[in-house]
């Protein structure tokens, strides 16, 4: 992916709490902001951009400024510390902020949708009021909204003009979805990079293809429960370019060049007013010469252009308010009008990876032998087994992985990179606590069934040979066209494995019949057309296999292909799911159906319905398979997709069902004294199925659940032994039960917060745990390690030690709060990583402005975090490239690294490779 | 015992210190918000008020950003539980022949402090019938027994073979219910707090124990006789002595 060309910018982050608190009239500095996680790294987009233009802000300039002062902090960071060089770091870091907060641009984290009512009647920070922009179909999900300044401190009403920007003069008169348009015009907040105007645009009518197929049909319009009909030859409909267009190598060549990517893209995402999509390299204009021998196309509002005029095809689907303009032109010209660019938010790799984690919702839905989940789980055993040894080469080869000879080390982590340079620090205890802690997180992966196997995770678009038989209008039967029949899908990776056959999965999934192999083809046709795309998914226009993958689309969709034999063999060939399509009421858009529509997006249900479905799993492991409980217990995780989608199209105000509460809550099945017979009988029935605990192995992703558990495990001991003088594990093993023990022994089961059945995730949990049970790694610290040789060797005063280990006492403390927190609440990674490059931004700050030499400050932390046996964590997060670089000098400039090589000494993973020893050229 | 009285002694000391938010701050900020909503504040004036008392607390160290979470949780939480106004839990002479009857001090230790806590639970709610939901780990903290969590509930096993008490049968809530609660006999012994309950027992059977003259637990009388305080007492009385003899070298 390509990097951001900018330099980061901030934003504030705050929750509707703390506003409320405040009275909406919030008083804040930086400084507090920082201190307090409330200012968020913001990446570049085009509404980040637009504000810039609306506040004449030149960014040509600030890049510069910017360049400057970093260079000029190294410098002084160099320098013998002295009062007006503090003085000068703290203006250089005023100056910094200046340009880097966006303080026009505010994001609001609601509580309850009471919250989200109060502040749009209107609040104030730092004096300067806000207004309701935007909420963004991610940020939605977080109950976040972005608000933004009415007239903000350069008398700018930014508000009024970024939303007028944000509309790109669009026919207002159009009755739109108002939770669809939210999502289009949020558009402009992705994260992108701006690339310069294509030579000529041409929109064209999406592609759609009718064949016949077999199907499962879910219906739950009239009834409390879907109606699922099986149907043999049933009428599909399918988009093949949903969301996918497709550029000229030529414009694909500039556009690499622009985004610094040192190869021609066969695709990327792009971006632009009321635009999304994903646009592959397509010689569309050697098709008009050699195949179509026709050089005129139509566009979708009647206009013809000459096809060697155009760089770039865009479809209706990509261009979501295409009919809000009357042609390219009036949508161009008004793009330019606000300041709208095309911009790419990623750029696909020319290379596709090796291996692949699955995910848990992948395996589920197999029926896997012990021997099967054995084989499954052997490469990830394999490799983590290997590093407990303790051998330098393999710690090595776990924290890094193989690289080619050519590397420098010069985008790693910092210890990673210490660690190749001097193997001492094998014995340092934050070393070995780092790889334990990785080895833990690697082992309880597995048990959750993230495991290494060879395939890679790419992304799909429709057959672009199809798309152009459509544009230029050739007579082609629906049957006939593309290059690829039914069941087909062409992945250059791996043709040239002459791999012929690949499983395909997507997330989130429910059930096995989200599962498809599918064919791996390849002609000399395909070779030549398909030359620019050498690692996508091409996807044929005569299958279900769209609608089997939960409705996939090519607007940046991906799937994970694999040849691994277990998931290839067992993988079961089943009918796509069809569920009822509901559509959303269009109106006039309007700042109040805007409103709704946040509000009814708030949350994320997708998760909660998808975890019922994994429990009903392992109730299903219960009975047999010609049992009526199973069979019920199919149908209902089939019904699981329905239920997704229902969840989904919750968000965008369709009124749909959720999934029956007497599935999955098991109060809801209590026999009445009213009941008559038929309902008793139903109800039993009902209780027998219902699926209302987390699987065991769910301990695992869910801290608080696995708390629950254990603390029920040691309960039901004391518990047993207080009754029956016997531990639970000694009861349970006990023949001769009395009544009462056997009575303790059913509840035993009944009240576990979890259901600890045989499904096949459970299986391969144990499987998992089985083999790590007790392990004992043999990392071990020794008492000797001399830590002076990360040092610089220079001297320094006692009180700025006692200053810097005031900040350090302050870092440990916000630290810990931090990862308590965040592992209650689950925070996802990337918010975590946020935090982690916040906090560490913020104390290197506060540790700059007391001691701004990094020589210097370098040795007084590991002076403070060596010295005793506290966290050292801190001393690698605030002078981490010091200590490199100390041990760079320390150990000559030479550092180690594996590479991959059969005749190797070193096995690892099952793989050979051979230690290779290199000196840093030190400019 | 009295969270009542508590939360005004709490209220009331003049100069608050951070370690009088306790071990667990949010249980001290519960309390708290229950207190306020019991002499009838509403939200808002609750969450002003346990932002004061953290202020207090905590002087320059406060940062009211970091609280906000914490104060909305404790406001919400206070409005499902009331204050328990107990004064004392009292034990009446046909109990304690029970309780001096069993084998052990150790055992003896246990079922005073379950007889204490069922009787305190029984105060306050009137729908409990002897039964206590205490953690064993602080059933036995509060007995001043030390054993393995085996142990524990060994000899809990042996107390309910002998049938003084019972244990829930509801799997993973290892409940216990005291047996022999007799209200009509005379009290011998009045409890009123939940600390070293097994101190108690020994103080009543006429172990060498006397009371801490500033907080009034029971310790262990001294082989000459001189110790007057608690170890946490002492602690506090040491340093205020150091305090005022600082105080005075410097003048």
């Amino acid at each position: 992916m390509a990097k951001q060309q900018i330099y980061q910018q901030r934003v504030l982050k705050l929750s509707s709490e703390y506003i409320l608190w405040n009275k909406k009239d919030v008083h804040i500095t930086l400084q507090e902001a920082r201190d307090d996680q409330k200012l968020i790294p913001l990446f570049d987009s085009n509404a980040i951009r637009m504000i810039d233009i609306i506040n004449e802000f030149h960014r040509d300039i600030a890049c510069e400024e910017m360049d400057k002062l970093k260079q000029e902090l190294k410098e002084i960071r160099r320098k013998p510390k002295s009062h007006e060089n503090k003085k000068r770091i703290s203006e250089i870091y005023k100056a910094m902020d200046d340009i880097q907060c966006k303080m026009d641009y505010v994001t609001v984290v609601f509580k309850s949708k009471e919250d989200f009512d109060e502040l749009n009647k209107g609040f104030k920070v730092n004096g300067i009021e806000y207004h309701r922009l935007i909420g963004t179909p991610n940020g939605v999900k977080k109950s976040t909204i972005i608000y933004c300044a009415v007239k903000n401190k350069y008398d700018k009403f930014m508000y009024q003009e970024l939303s007028r920007r944000l509309n790109n003069n669009r026919d207002e008169t159009k009755e739109l979805v108002p939770a669809k348009f939210e999502a289009h015009k949020a558009l402009a907040c992705s994260a992108s990079t701006p690339v310069s105007t294509p030579n000529g645009v041409l929109v064209v009518d999406d592609l759609i293809v009718h064949f016949k197929d077999k199907i499962i049909y879910l219906n739950d319009e009239d009834t409390d429960e879907p109606v699922m009909k099986e149907i043999d030859n049933a009428d599909v409909e399918l988009n093949i370019c949903d969301g996918g267009g497709l550029m000229m190598p030529s414009l694909a060549s500039r556009w690499s060049e622009e985004m610094h990517v040192n190869y021609l893209m066969g695709a990327c995402c792009l971006r632009n007013s009321f635009c999304k999509g994903v646009v592959s390299t397509f010689d569309f204009q050697a098709f008009g010469r050699e195949v179509a021998h026709c050089d005129t196309v139509t566009d979708v509002w009647g206009n013809v252009y000459n096809i060697n005029n155009i760089e770039l095809i865009l479809t209706t689907s990509m261009l979501k308010l295409w009919d809000s303009y009357s042609s390219i032109e009036d949508y161009l010209n008004k793009c330019v009008n606000n300041d709208f660019t095309f911009s790419i938010t990623k750029v696909y790799p020319n290379e596709l990876e090796e291996e692949r984690n699955l995910n848990y919702q992948f395996i589920q839905s197999y029926n896997l032998s012990d021997e099967d989940i054995m084989h499954l789980i052997s490469p990830t055993v394999s490799e983590i087994k290997d590093v407990l040894g303790g051998n330098y080469y393999k710690t090595l080869l776990f924290m890094k992985g193989s690289v080619d000879e050519n590397y420098n080390g010069a985008e790693d982590d910092n210890v990673i990179k210490s660690l190749m340079i001097a193997p001492e620090l094998l014995q340092d205890t934050y070393i070995i606590n780092r790889i334990h802690n990785m080895i833990n997180k690697k082992i309880d992966d597995a048990k959750i069934g993230t495991l290494k196997i060879k395939g890679n995770y790419c992304v799909v678009i429709g057959d672009p040979y199809a798309l152009c038989q459509h544009i230029f209008n050739m007579d082609v039967s629906d049957d006939k066209l593309g290059l690829l029949k039914a069941g087909e899908i062409y992945n250059k990776h791996w043709n040239d494995k002459q791999v012929n056959q690949v499983v395909c999965f997507r997330a989130p999934m429910s059930c096995h019949n989200n599962i498809r192999k599918m064919e791996i083809v390849s002609s000399d046709e395909m070779s030549y057309w398909y030359q620019y795309l050498p690692a996508v998914n091409i996807l044929n226009c005569h299958d279900t296999l769209c609608m089997a993958e939960n409705g996939m689309d090519t607007d940046g969709d991906c799937l994970i292909t694999t040849n691994n034999k277990i998931l290839l063999n067992n993988a079961r060939e089943l009918p796509a799911i069809m569920c009822i399509q509901r559509k959303a009421k269009k109106k006039i858009i309007t700042e109040e159906e805007l409103i709704r529509a946040n509000k009814n997006s708030f949350g994320d249900a997708i998760g909660s319905t998808t975890n019922k479905i994994t429990a009903m799993f392992d109730i299903q492991a219960l009975f047999s398979p010609d049992s009526k409980e199973y069979k019920e217990l199919a149908y209902r995780i089939i019904c699981g997709q329905l239920y997704q989608q229902n969840a989904i199209d919750a968000t965008k105000g369709i009124i749909a069902k959720p999934m029956p509460k007497t599935w999955y809550n098991n109060q809801c099945n209590k026999i009445l004294d009213t009941d008559s017979e038929d309902i008793v009988a139903k109800k039993k029935f009902y209780q027998r199925i219902v699926a209302d605990k987390k699987p065991y192995f769910m301990n695992y992703i869910y801290p608080q659940q696995m708390a629950k558990y254990q603390k029920y495990i040691k309960n039901a001991n004391v518990q047993c032994i207080s009754l029956f003088g016997i531990s639970i594990s000694d009861l349970l093993k006990k023949s001769d039960k009395t009544d009462d023990e056997r009575n303790f022994t059913e509840w035993y089961y009944n009240n576990c917060p979890v259901t600890d059945n045989n499904c096949v995730m459970n299986r391969l949990c144990h499987a998992v745990e089985k083999e790590f049970d007790g392990y004992v790694t043999d990392l071990k610290s020794d008492s000797e390690f001399d830590y002076t040789i990360m040092k610089s060797g220079v001297e320094y005063k006692e009180n700025i030690k006692q200053q810097i280990c005031e900040i350090y006492k302050q870092y440990l403390s916000e630290y810990q709060q931090y990862v308590i927190s965040s592992k209650q609440a689950r925070t996802d990674s990337d918010e975590i990583a946020i935090f982690k490059a916040v906090l560490i931004e913020n104390y290197r700050r506060k540790c700059t402005n007391i001691c701004p030499n990094e020589v210097e400050l370098c040795d007084v932390v590991l002076d403070i975090c060596y010295s005793k046996t506290s966290s050292k964590k801190f001393a690698w997060d605030m002078c981490g490239e010091q200590i490199v670089k100390n041990l760079l000098s320390y150990k000559d400039n030479k550092y180690t690294f594996c590479i991959r090589d059969d005749s190797g000494d070193i096995e690892y993973a099952g793989k050979r490779y051979k230690a290779v020893t290199k000196t840093l050229e030190v400019k | 015992m009295n969270e009542y009285t508590y939360a005004e002694n709490l209220l009331n000391k003049q100069d608050l210190k951070a370690c009088d938010l306790g071990d667990k701050p949010s249980s001290t900020l519960n309390l708290l918000a229950r207190y306020y909503r019991e002499i009838g504040k509403n939200d808002d004036e609750i969450k002003e008020l346990l932002s004061d008392f953290l202020n207090r607390c905590l002087k320059d160290k406060y940062k009211e950003s970091k609280w906000i979470d914490s104060i909305f949780y404790q406001v919400v939480k206070s409005k499902k539980y009331t204050l328990k106004k107990v004064d004392n839990v009292i034990v009446t002479k046909s109990e304690m022949e029970i309780i001096q009857s069993v084998k052990g001090k150790s055992r003896q230790k246990v079922l005073f402090t379950l007889l204490i806590l069922a009787k305190y639970y029984n105060t306050v709610s009137d729908k409990n019938k002897n039964w206590t939901n205490l953690e064993y780990k602080k059933i036995f903290k509060l007995a001043n027994v030390q054993l393995s969590i085996q142990n524990q509930a060994l000899l809990i096993n042996d107390l309910y073979n002998c049938g003084f008490v019972n244990v829930s049968k509801n799997v993973g809530k290892p409940n216990i219910q005291v047996n022999f609660v007799d209200n009509e006999s005379d009290a011998v012994l009045t409890i009123a707090r939940l600390k070293d309950l097994g101190k108690e027992y020994l103080m009543f059977c006429g172990e060498d124990y006397i009371r801490c003259q500033k907080c009034g637990v029971p310790i262990k009388k001294s082989r000459n006789g001189k110790v007057k305080y608690c170890g946490k007492c002492a602690k506090m009385i040491d340093r205020e002595k150091a305090k005022i003899r600082m105080g005075n070298i410097r003048k």
